[in-house]
C-alpha cells in the first residue's frame, strides 16, 4: 500500500492525520442543533439563570461522560461504542438494554428535529402570507425523505455540506454580535431577567433539559480511525468540543435571555429563530431560518442512520429477530431496521409535542450515562490497569464516575418533577423488553458468536 | 416586489445547488467506476462492469486461473468510518470437502463475511491476531484450516487483510482498500471514498497469494490420496 499505516489497538488508520482541532470541530458539528431548539425548555423549568447553572452542570456531566468513554474506547479502538462494551463487562441482558437506549435516544432526536423543521416551515410559510401553511406534511415529508435517503445509500453526493454546516455555526456567532452584547441597545437583561423564579428547586428541574446542550458529543470518541493519537485526540478533542459547546451555549443563553422573557422563551420552538426575528433584520432571519433548517436535517439525518445500524447489530447478534439484521442487496443499508423505525419517528413526532419528545430522547441518554458510570467501576475492577493497555487512563478514579452518578440521579429527579409519567412510562418499557430478552428472545442468541472483543479472562472469575 | 425578489432568489439558490449537486455527484460516480482501472492490466482479458451496488467489478484470469475483482462498500458501522473491501476471489472448483473463513476484527455487522453462514468454530492458533473469528462447515474443516494455517498466520500480518475464505468453490481474500472521509461520515453520514484506487502491484500480490493458498490446497488432495 502506498499509505503508511498504523495499528490502534484493534483498528487500521491510514495516514490521514486528524488531529484534536478536527475532532473538535466535528463534535461542535455534531451537537449544534441543541443551540437551536430543545435547550430553551430548562428555561421554562426555572427561569433563565437556572437554565444557565443547567448548562454548566450538564457540561460537567458530559465531561465525566467523555473521560469515562475514552478510556473504554482505547483499549480496543474498534470496540463499537458502548452496546458491545456492555456485552462484554455486564453482559447480554444489558447490552440489550443499552442497544435500545440507543435506539431510542436517536429516533427521539429525529422526531424532535422533524418537529422543529416543521415549525419553522409553518412559521416562515405564515410570514410569506400563506396562512394556512401547516407543519405536519412538513414532518412526515422530512422523515420519510430522510428516510428514503438512508435507505437508497449514502451515494447522494453534495459536497456543500460541511459548508453548510459551517454556516449554521457561523449563523449563531453573527447574531451575537448583531444584537451588539456589549450594549443594552437590543439586550435588555436588567428588565428581562427575573432571578430564580421557583428557587433552586427551579434550578434542579431545569437540569433535565440542561443535557440537550451536549447530547451526543460523546460521539466523537468514537470513529477514530484516523486520528494521529486517540489516546491523546480523542479525549482532548472532546473536552475542546465541550468547551465550544459551554460557549456556544452560553452565547445563545446570553442573546436569548436578552431578547425574550422567560415565559416566552421557556416554550419556545426555534428560539435563535425567534431572537432573529425580534432583531427585525431580514438577512439575520433568513441565516438563522438556513441554521436550523440545516441543523436540523443534518441532525434527523445522521439518527435514522445511528438508530437504523444499532437495531441492525442487535438483529445480528440475534437480540432482535434476525430479520432485521438483513442487508439490501443492491443498496448495501439495513434497510428494513431503517423502514421499521420510521413509523415510531412519525408517531412521536405527529401527536407528541417536542417538549414530551426531547424529553423521552434524553431520558434514553440519561439511561446510557448512568450504564457507564456504573460500567466503568466494573471495568476497572475486572480489568485492572496492568491487565488491558489502555491509550488514555481517565484521572481520579472513581470520582469522575460517582459525579456521573450523582448528576445523573439529580437529573432523574428532575424529570419527575415535570415529566413523571414520561419517566414511569420509558421505565416500565424498558422492564417488559428485558423480561421479553431474559424468558423469551436469549434463546436464540448464538452466546459464542456475540463477543467480538479479545479482552483476557476478568479478574475474579 | 421584495417577496418576488426574495422568491427569485430563492429559486435560484436551488437551481444552483441542484445544478452543482448533479455535477458532483457525477464526478463522483465517474470517480468511483475507475476505482479498478488502473490495475486492469494485471488480470488477461479484463472486463470491467458496474456492480448493482455503484461500484465496480473485474473480471479476468491470472496464470491461468479465472478471478473475480470485486468492491465492497461497508457503510453499516456504528460509531466507526465506513469501509471500502477489495474482494480478490479465485474461481474454481478445488478438491476438498469443506468451508473455512477467517475474520479478522469481527463485530457483528460483517454482513459480507461467510463466517455467518458457517456453524463450527476452531480456536485461533497462537500466531494468529489477537482479534480473529475462525470458523467451518463441520470438524472435518478443522483438516483444511490446519494445511494453511501457516501460511494465512503470514497473510494476516498485514493489518489490511480482513477476511480469508476458502470453499469447495474458490479462495477469496478481503483486504481493506479506503475508508470514508471522517467529515462526510461524520456530519452527514455520507460516504466519501476519496482517491480510492486500486495499485495494480497490491493486486498482483493478492493474486498470487490466492495462488499459494490453492497450492496448499491441492497438495491436500495429494496427502490424502497418498
Amino acid at each position: 500500500m502506498n499509505q503508511t499505516t498504523a495499528v490502534h489497538g484493534e483498528k487500521i488508520s491510514l495516514l490521514r492525520v486528524l488531529g484534536p482541532a478536527h475532532v473538535w470541530a466535528l463534535g461542535v458539528g455534531i451537537v449544534l442543533v441543541g443551540e437551536y431548539m430543545g435547550w430553551n425548555f430548562a428555561v421554562g423549568k426555572g427561569g433563565a439563570i437556572a437554565a444557565l447553572i443547567a448548562c454548566w452542570a450538564a457540561g460537567l456531566l458530559y465531561t465525566c461522560v467523555a473521560m469515562i468513554d475514552s478510556e473504554v474506547t482505547s483499549t480496543v479502538a474498534a470496540a463499537g461504542g458502548q452496546y458491545a462494551q456492555s456485552k462484554h463487562i455486564i453482559g447480554p441482558l444489558m447490552a440489550f438494554n443499552v442497544g435500545l437506549y440507543l435506539v431510542f435516544a436517536y429516533t427521539m432526536l429525529e422526531a424532535a428535529n422533524a418537529i422543529t423543521l416543521g415549525y419553522l416551515v409553518q412559521t416562515v410559510g405564515q410570514m410569506a402570507g400563506f396562512a394556512e401553511a401547516q407543519d405536519k406534511p412538513f414532518i412526515v415529508l422530512a422523515i420519510v425523505f430522510l428516510a428514503w435517503l438512508n435507505y437508497r445509500g449514502v451515494y447522494a453526493t453534495l459536497t456543500v455540506n460541511l459548508v453548510l454546516t459551517a454556516i449554521a455555526f457561523i449563523a449563531v456567532v453573527i447574531l451575537f454580535t448583531a444584537v451588539k452584547p456589549w450594549s443594552t441597545e437590543m439586550l435588555n437583561h436588567k428588565e428581562i431577567l427575573n432571578g430564580l423564579p421557583y428557587g433552586w428547586i427551579g434550578v434542579l428541574a431545569s437540569l433535565h433539559f440542561g443535557l440537550w446542550y451536549y447530547l451526543g458529543i460523546e460521539g466523537t470518541c468514537q470513529a477514530a480511525e484516523e486520528v494521529r493519537s486517540p489516546a491523546r485526540s480523542l479525549p482532548l478533542g472532546t473536552m475542546a468540543g465541550i468547551m465550544t459547546l459551554l460557549i456556544a451555549a452560553t452565547m445563545t443563553w446570553y442573546l436569548c435571555s436578552g431578547l425574550m422573557p422567560w415565559e416566552y422563551l421557556g416554550q419556545a420552538t426555534t428560539p435563535l429563530f425567534d431572537a432573529a426575528r425580534l432583531t427585525s433584520s431580514t438577512p439575520l432571519m433568513v441565516l438563522l431560518f438556513i441554521g436550523t433548517m440545516f441543523s436540523t436535517l443534518a441532525s434527523a439525518n445522521g439518527c435514522i442512520n445511528d438508530a437504523s445500524r444499532a437495531w441492525f447489530s442487535m438483529g445480528r447478534d440475534r437480540y432482535l429477530p434476525t430479520w432485521f439484521g438483513a442487508v439490501h442487496p443492491k443498496n448495501r443499508t439495513p434497510f428494513r431496521s431503517i423502514v421499521f423505525l420510521v413509523p415510531v419517528a412519525l408517531t412521536f413526532a405527529y401527536f407528541a409535542p417536542l417538549d414530551q419528545v426531547i424529553t423521552f430522547s434524553i431520558l434514553s441518554g440519561l439511561l446510557g450515562y448512568t450504564y457507564m458510570s456504573i460500567q466503568v467501576i466494573f471495568f476497572r475492577q475486572m480489568w485492572p490497569l496492568d491487565m488491558i493497555k489502555r491509550g488514555y487512563v481517565h484521572p481520579f478514579h472513581p470520582i469522575p464516575a460517582l459525579v456521573l452518578l450523582t448528576i445523573c440521579s439529580a437529573t432523574y429527579f428532575a424529570v419527575f418533577l415535570g415529566y413523571g409519567t414520561q419517566l414511569v412510562a420509558m421505565m416500565v418499557f424498558f422492564i417488559v423488553a428485558s423480561l421479553w430478552f431474559h424468558f423469551h428472545r436469549y434463546k436464540y442468541v448464538r452466546r459464542g458468536d456475540q463477543f467480538t472483543m479479545n479482552w483476557p479472562r476478568p479478574q475474579g472469575y | 416586489m421584495p417577496l418576488t425578489l426574495a422568491a427569485l432568489l430563492i429559486a435560484a439558490t436551488i437551481a444552483f445547488f441542484v445544478i452543482y449537486g448533479r455535477r458532483e455527484a457525477r464526478i463522483a460516480a465517474a470517480a468511483r467506476h475507475s476505482i479498478l482501472d488502473s490495475a486492469k492490466d494485471v488480470l488477461d482479458g479484463a472486463r470491467v462492469e458496474i456492480d448493482t451496488c455503484g461500484f465496480p467489478k473485474m473480471d479476468g484470469t491470472f496464470r491461468g486461473r479465472a478471478f473475480r475483482v470485486a468492491l465492497v462498500p461497508d457503510t453499516l458501522t456504528f460509531r466507526r468510518l465506513p469501509q471500502l473491501w477489495l474482494d480478490v476471489t479465485m474461481r474454481r472448483n478445488l478438491p476438498i470437502d469443506g468451508s473455512v473463513a477467517i475474520l479478522i476484527r469481527p463485530t457483528g455487522a460483517d454482513y459480507f463475511s461467510m463466517t455467518d453462514r458457517l456453524t463450527y468454530r476452531i480456536e485461533p492458533p497462537a500466531n494468529f491476531p489477537e482479534m480473529c473469528l475462525i470458523k467451518g462447515d463441520g470438524p472435518g474443516a478443522r483438516h483444511i484450516f490446519e494445511r494453511v494455517a501457516p501460511y494465512v498466520a503470514g497473510l494476516l500480518r498485514d493489518p489490511y487483510v480482513k477476511e480469508v475464505v476458502i470453499t469447495p468453490r474458490g479462495i477469496r481474500i478481503m483486504r481493506q482498500l479506503a475508508e470514508g472521509k471522517r467529515g462526510d461520515h461524520l456530519i452527514l453520514r455520507q460516504i466519501v471514498f476519496e482517491n480510492a484506487r486500486l495499485n495494480p502491484d497490491d493486486l498482483g500480490e493478492l493474486l498470487a497469494e490466492a495462488l499459494e493458498v490453492e497450492g496448499l490446497l491441492l497438495n491436500v488432495k495429494l496427502v490424502s490420496a497418498a
